[in-house]
């Protein structure tokens, strides 16, 4: 595994301790998740110990340890989106893929999240896909999304 | 060539010839470009405008402006027409050469643009729309009158003006404004602002201080933060620069939500540009002062939004809070003196410096004042962000502004202030909307997120969800709330799935009082609320689950099912087609009901067999003939 | 520091502004139940036990003792209705996480707690932290660390494998207040299994005795630099 670009991501953030959730970021966004070598390299560079920079990956809700999907899909579960059936969608979602929340499919395809209100409260419920908004959600349209999902992983 | 600004007076003689230019401009089209628009696919209608714009030569003669949200989430895309003041609304790619054609060009209103009112009448006007009509903004405002991404806008239309008079004046007199205007903190504990700024500005004579704005906007259906910081970052900038220089501090940062990739960019340019010009850096408009802001982006963690555990995560450390018995305004990030408040807290104090604290004071209650940015959302037919003055009626913020329940539902209640908050019923709706009001009623303001339920909506089941939530954004550190929510969470579960015995809300209660008095911080301090408030005005609810087993509202899955009402049935075989467990299929007697008004008895009537039925609702949503039904 | 006087259950106590209340009620004698406070450690203030009821004139507040700096002229009730029965709550929480522990068990029944109406597990660890917290803020190897968050909370080395910093020191055992971490030595080496660690131990050249493991005596030569030549050479009792 190729860890130079974690000395650069170190170095545009100032190598500063206050950066550390930045940084971890741009680093799961170079490897789309967490390795343990960028992880050991970044508690080199910022003099912060490995326990302490683990403890950070695993305690926020952005970081994964393990690989993610080449499509992230994100059911929102913030108030609004409950409240017009985002957990009906949740599930037809896991079941399609036949995987859970949190998990990613076997041949590495998809990785399901959830996320706690993306602030489109209009456009409840929403789904994201890859950054792109997929708004006013119900039982077709996500069905049509699981199907264009399967699609690109072919 | 960006211009460095010394001193106020060029910064004021800037402002003149921005705006000068600004008049120049024959017309100009404002597309609201948040998030929200960019969801219903603004982007093409933006591309499309710059297309048209450039095919006929119209560039030089009519701007495109592309702005922050203008609120009304509800009815986009949006554009706003100067100075004709024209408002469409719902736009499509497909409309856009016809605006430039008729309504710029001639000055003819497209019709099915407009907004409908109730009576049937269309509005041009954002003024004629009720859900305008009734708001007063003051933060809000310059949301629609700037590009998003412009220093030049925010100054053409007043921006940066508070800054130089608030350097002409002693930091103690800044602090002595804010404190008059009576400024209370708008990320919901309402603590007074000015106080605050007080405390840090004393504390620790001589050490380094800091100066935070909490942009990490955890509230589930709250996302006026987020509307400020991408449409208006330099208000919020200003503010925090105001600030910094009434409690001494040389250094900010702006703790934003990674999950707003527009707010990070907006405010990252705003800083930018800001510094190119001298608005923030070293020696500020040749006042000597000094003030630098950097951006940290959080990590998905709700307990961030307490002002300890975003001070231990911007150290590098995990979102742990820690006891308050002793306040960050004196010891918090690096043990330093530290003044955090939220993006509208910020956003509101260049206007109180330019406008004086006694024009502000006079807005809002007796013990609440200015104006509260709310986002009312849910089960409401006008999804948006209204800014109101504080006092306001609820009643008159989600049904004047708000337009009421779509589908001719009830309304049963309305969720406030977040996860810490409580559900509102509709005998409470003339409540004033003040601080003091809603904790009266056991819930609070919070950051100002207004969720809007209907009669389709379970009580039980949203503290059920609240419960979850909190359960699961818990930090874990301390023992009533990482053990105590998950347990309170269990019995909920218990109750929602039919499982709840007598004794249950006693127990529920019984629990409440040891998390809130116990946990550590205020995410379990008041994450009994939801519960406590749903048993509160909606006891019978609770009741039914446990005693008679039943969902009055149709919601929890295991207390319902799904059955064919047999003469609305037309054969039509949708249900049977979408349904993912062959739940829904054909019996051999003939369909009863009537596809346009004809009875075709060779289609087969359907049923639902229960017990493969995994009330996943989308025959319900499928089919057209009311024949499917929650029982 | 100056002194201060502050009442505790109806009675006059003097104490030092500043000192924790925790520090001034066990001066007089008055039992205080903790799970997570530890006179060598920095007050954490998790396990909330230690509640006790703040007197504000016309209202009150519940605080935690371990943590909370007294001020002239405060007034506590360590034994109030109130106290008791919140104690009595929290204790049933962590017994039904740590239900066959038995200084849990043994606290709850000081309580007044019997069994907990929750359903129940069987935690060793009640996650007060003091192997983390005596790991960094005693011996500063910074080795161990909490994982996760909320109930998925737990305590852990980097990666769940080896801690690649720990020296074997055993501190985070001998504090355990429940025993929960194990160590374990034969002849020539320490384990301690939780952290997935391993150590050859170090030997005294007079005796032969077991010393240290060799890692943590490298860790220590690194920082006593006036230590005669040869003092890690030697146990205890030959030095």
């Amino acid at each position: 595994m190729d860890i130079s670009h974690v000395d650069k991501i170190c170095k545009d953030h100032g190598n500063r301790q206050d950066q550390l959730i930045g940084i971890l970021q741009d680093v799961q966004a170079q490897y789309r998740y967490l390795p343990q070598k960028p992880l050991e390299r970044v508690s080199e560079l910022l003099g912060i110990p490995i326990a302490q920079v683990f403890s950070v990956a695993t305690f926020f809700r952005a970081f994964s340890l393990e690989p993610r999907g080449k499509n992230v899909c994100q059911v929102c579960m913030g108030t609004a989106c409950h409240v017009r059936g985002a957990q009906r969608l949740l599930e037809e979602i896991e079941r399609g893929f036949g995987i859970v929340a949190g998990q990613t499919t076997k041949d590495a395809n998809v990785t399901l999240e959830t996320v706690n209100c993306v602030g489109a409260c209009a456009l409840g419920p929403v789904i994201v896909v890859n950054e792109e908004y997929h708004g006013r959600m119900d039982g077709t349209k996500t069905a049509k999304l699981i199907e264009d999902l399967k699609t690109k992983g072919e | 060539m960006t211009q460095i600004l010394k001193t106020g007076k060029e910064l004021d003689a800037l402002r003149e010839k921005l705006k000068k230019q600004r008049e120049s401009v024959k017309q100009t089209i404002t597309i609201c470009g948040g998030t929200g628009c960019h969801g219903y696919g603004c982007q093409k209608v933006i591309d499309a405008f710059r297309q048209e714009l450039a095919s006929r030569k119209l560039e030089k003669e009519v701007e495109l402006r592309v702005s922050g949200c203008h609120g009304f989430c509800e009815r986009g895309p949006l554009a706003l027409l100067a100075p004709s003041g024209i408002f469409y609304q719902r736009i499509d790619v497909a409309d856009v050469p016809a605006i430039i054609e008729k309504t710029v060009m001639k000055g003819e209103l497209i019709d099915k643009l407009l907004y409908v009112l109730e009576d049937g009448k269309k509005a041009a006007h954002e003024k004629e729309v009720p859900f305008y009509a009734r708001q007063n903004r003051l933060v809000f405002a310059n949301n629609q009158r700037i590009n998003a991404d412009s220093i030049e806008d925010y100054i053409a239309v007043g921006g940066y003006a508070a800054l130089p008079k608030a350097l002409a004046m002693k930091p103690e007199a800044v602090i002595d404004e804010v404190k008059k205007a009576g400024l209370r903190g708008r990320g919901g504990g309402g603590f007074p602002t000015g106080r605050k700024w007080e405390t840090v500005r004393k504390a620790q004579p001589g050490e380094k201080r800091y100066v935070i704005c909490n942009a990490d906007e955890g509230d589930p259906g709250a996302y006026m933060d987020r509307s400020l910081l991408e449409g208006n970052p330099h208000s919020v900038i200003e503010g925090m620069v105001i600030g910094a220089y009434a409690i001494g501090a040389n250094e900010g940062y702006i703790y934003v939500r990674n999950e707003y990739p527009l707010a990070v960019k907006n405010a990252r340019i705003a800083l930018d540009k800001a510094r190119e010009m001298g608005l923030i850096g070293k020696n500020i408009l040749g006042s000597g002062f000094d003030f630098d802001i950097i951006i940290s982006r959080g990590g998905g963690a709700f307990v961030c939004g307490e002002s300890t555990a975003l001070m231990a995560s911007l150290e590098g450390k995990i979102g742990e809070p820690r006891a308050k018995y002793i306040h960050t305004a004196e010891y918090g990030l690096w043990n330093k003196p530290s003044c955090l408040n939220n993006v509208e807290t910020w956003a509101n104090v260049p206007m109180i410096i330019n406008n004086g604290s006694e024009w502000y004071s006079k807005i809002g209650t007796a013990t609440s004042k200015g104006t509260k940015i709310f986002s009312v959302v849910g089960k409401i037919k006008n999804t948006g962000l209204v800014e109101v003055p504080m006092g306001v009626k609820l009643r008159e913020i989600i049904f004047d502004m708000g337009g009421g329940i779509p589908n001719g539902k009830k309304f049963k209640a309305v969720q406030t202030g977040g996860p810490s908050g409580g559900c509102i019923p509709e005998s409470l709706l003339d409540l004033p909307v003040d601080f003091d009001e809603l904790t009266k009623a056991g819930s609070m303001m919070g950051s100002g997120g207004l969720i809007v339920m209907d009669e389709n909506t379970c009580m039980v089941d949203i503290a059920r969800y609240f419960t979850e939530f909190l359960s699961e954004e818990s930090c874990g550190k301390c023992v009533p709330c990482r053990e105590g929510v998950r347990h309170m969470l269990e019995i909920l579960n218990r109750i929602c799935k039919g499982e709840g015995k007598a004794g249950d809300v006693e127990l529920l209660e019984e629990m409440s009082e040891a998390i809130t008095d116990a946990s550590l911080c205020a995410l379990g301090g008041t994450a009994p609320n939801p519960v406590l408030s749903t048993i509160r005005y909606f006891r019978n609810e609770y009741d039914a689950h446990i005693l008679e087993k039943r969902c009055p509202a149709g919601a929890c899955k295991a207390l319902i099912n799904y059955s064919v009402i047999d003469k609305n049935c037309t054969g039509c075989t949708a249900c049977a087609r979408v349904c993912p467990t062959q739940a829904a299929v054909a019996t051999d007697k003939p369909a009863q009901g009537a596809i346009k008004g004809k009875v075709n008895p060779k289609l087969k009537m359907h049923k639902i067999i229960d017990e493969k039925c995994i009330r996943c609702n989308m025959c319900f949503e499928a089919c057209k003939y009311d024949a499917v039904q929650i029982k | 520091m100056s002194k201060i006087t502050i009442t505790i259950d109806g009675e006059k106590v003097e104490a030092t502004a500043g000192e924790m209340l925790m520090d001034v009620c066990r001066r007089k004698g008055i039992f205080i139940p903790t799970l997570c406070d530890h006179k060598d450690l920095m007050p954490y203030g998790v396990c909330r036990i230690c509640i006790v009821e703040w007197d504000r004139g016309d209202w009150s507040k519940m605080i935690t003792s371990c943590n909370f700096p007294v001020k002239e002229g405060q007034v506590f009730r360590t034994n109030s209705e109130k106290v008791i029965r919140e104690r009595k709550m929290i204790m049933e929480f962590t017994l039904a996480r740590s239900s066959k522990t038995p200084e849990i068990i043994e606290l709850a029944k000081i309580l007044g707690v019997e069994s907990s109406r929750f359903p129940t597990q069987d935690e060793g660890c009640i996650l007060c932290g003091m192997c983390i917290r005596a790991c960094s803020e005693v011996v500063e190897a910074n080795a161990i660390g909490f994982a996760q968050r909320g109930s998925h909370r737990k305590i852990s080395s980097p990666f769940y494998h080896e801690a690649t910093d720990c020296i074997g020191c055993g501190s985070c055992s001998y504090i355990c207040p429940t025993k929960y971490i194990e160590m374990k030595e034969d002849a020539d080496t320490r384990t301690l299994p939780i952290w997935n660690v391993t150590f050859e131990m170090a030997k005294c050249k007079k005796c032969g005795q077991k010393i240290a493991p060799k890692k943590q005596i490298e860790f220590l030569k690194k920082r006593a630099k006036n230590l005669p030549e040869g003092w890690f050479d030697l146990c205890q009792n030959c030095r």
